[in-house]
């Protein structure tokens, strides 16, 4: 890979990257940290990776920094977490919204990012790939290594557990 | 997918919502959740919550990385060698006494090559210096040489008029005085062991 093909990869995917590290890990100064040590590992490892392969490298690797970082934070799991970093809720939650759009919605955005990031494995980062980055079962099964059936229980499982969980949110918000 | 029973109970169409809005479902068991959903206004609510919850996932943006990111990734194109010993004060400061420490220990590896250097590498010699050093030496191995011979094996007169006498005079020419030459007859001999005898 030259250095203008890893320039152009990094336009490319940095957006993605910083996406799944933020919804996965809840704190932007730790998506943001890596978000940075996965492209520079990518810098590092430019020889071995094939062009075709690239974007499915880039988010194992990423997935794998941020099993990293939870294990170091010894937390498996944030529930509704006061401890989540707010910031990345609220940029999801006014993301491409004007002034007259702070309403019921972006307010079950924002739980609803709090109680994704609350998930379990692999039905974490299944949700984020799929429902949030649109990404193939093919392609989870590639970043992920489970089978598709797998694949598809846990979406299942996980969308299940996030509308348990948020059938209160929804219900106060709605009565406000 | 999962089969289902025909005549569903509110539990079971729960259990099986999300997996009926993707059409996960066997035609059959698709249209025993219809005919369910048809007749339950709770689990019809249900599945309008899920739908909305689908949509919502689905409208959660693509965040931007902040511009930072990209330039501390050139930073370390431009300076790999720096980033492996200073890498950790980069990443947002989060490890700063391992920063430190690498740093320490960076300078401590280029002053003890400094002392190293300065102790073992000797400066260049001037090739004239060394060639007069070593013409010295040999003169005075001669030298030496010369005067072991002298003491055991010349014959006084020859040390007295060829070695003494001439050095008294270039003495007393340099330091202006006159110095007598001694006739050889008032000299005595020096006994050497031949002449004890």
């Amino acid at each position: 890979m030259t250095k203008d093909a890893f320039e152009s990869a990094v336009e490319r995917h940095q957006h993605r990257v910083f996406t799944f590290a933020s919804y996965f890990l809840a704190d932007r100064s730790e998506a943001e940290d890596v978000t940075q040590e996965v492209l520079i590992k990518l810098w590092r490892k430019r020889a071995m990776i094939r062009s075709e392969r690239l974007g499915g490298w880039l988010l194992k690797v990423t997935r794998n920094a941020c099993y990293d970082r939870l294990r170091r934070r010894q937390s498996a799991a944030r529930v509704f977490s006061k401890d989540a970093d707010e910031a990345v809720f609220d940029l999801a939650a006014s993301a491409q919204a004007g002034p007259e759009e702070l309403t019921r919605a972006s307010e079950l955005k924002r739980w609803l990012g709090k109680a994704v990031s609350a998930l379990n494995e692999p039905q974490r980062s299944i949700v984020i790939l799929r429902e949030i980055q649109g990404l193939s079962y093919q392609e989870i099964c590639e970043v992920l290594g489970l089978p598709i059936t797998t694949v598809r229980v846990a979406l299942h499982r996980a969308r299940r557990r996030l509308r348990e969980s948020l059938r209160e949110v929804h219900d106060n918000v709605s009565a406000a | 997918m999962s089969r289902l029973p025909e005549n569903l109970s509110c539990v079971e169409t729960l259990e099986h919502i999300e997996a009926f809005i993707d059409e996960d479902l066997e035609c059959e068991q698709a249209a025993a959740m219809a005919n369910h959903l048809s007749q339950c206004n709770a689990c019809r609510q249900e599945l309008e919550f899920a739908k909305k919850i689908v949509s919502g996932l689905h409208t959660l943006p693509d965040l931007r990385a902040p511009a930072s990111i990209i330039e501390n990734v050139r930073q370390h194109r431009r300076r790999s060698w720096f980033h492996v010993f200073f890498g950790p004060l980069f990443l947002a400061n989060r490890r700063p006494a391992l920063g430190v420490a690498a740093a320490m220990a960076v300078i401590l590896i280029a002053v003890s090559a400094g002392l190293w250097r300065q102790q073992f590498v000797t400066p260049p010699i001037d090739p004239a210096v060394e060639q007069a050093t070593s013409e010295v030496r040999l003169a005075l191995a001669y030298v030496g040489k010369a005067s072991q011979h002298a003491a055991n094996d010349l014959r006084n007169e020859l040390f007295r008029d060829r070695v003494v006498a001439p050095t008294l005079r270039s003495l007393s020419h340099s330091f202006e005085y006159a110095v007598p030459m001694v006739p050889s007859s008032d000299i005595e001999p020096v006994r050497t062991p031949e002449t004890r005898s």
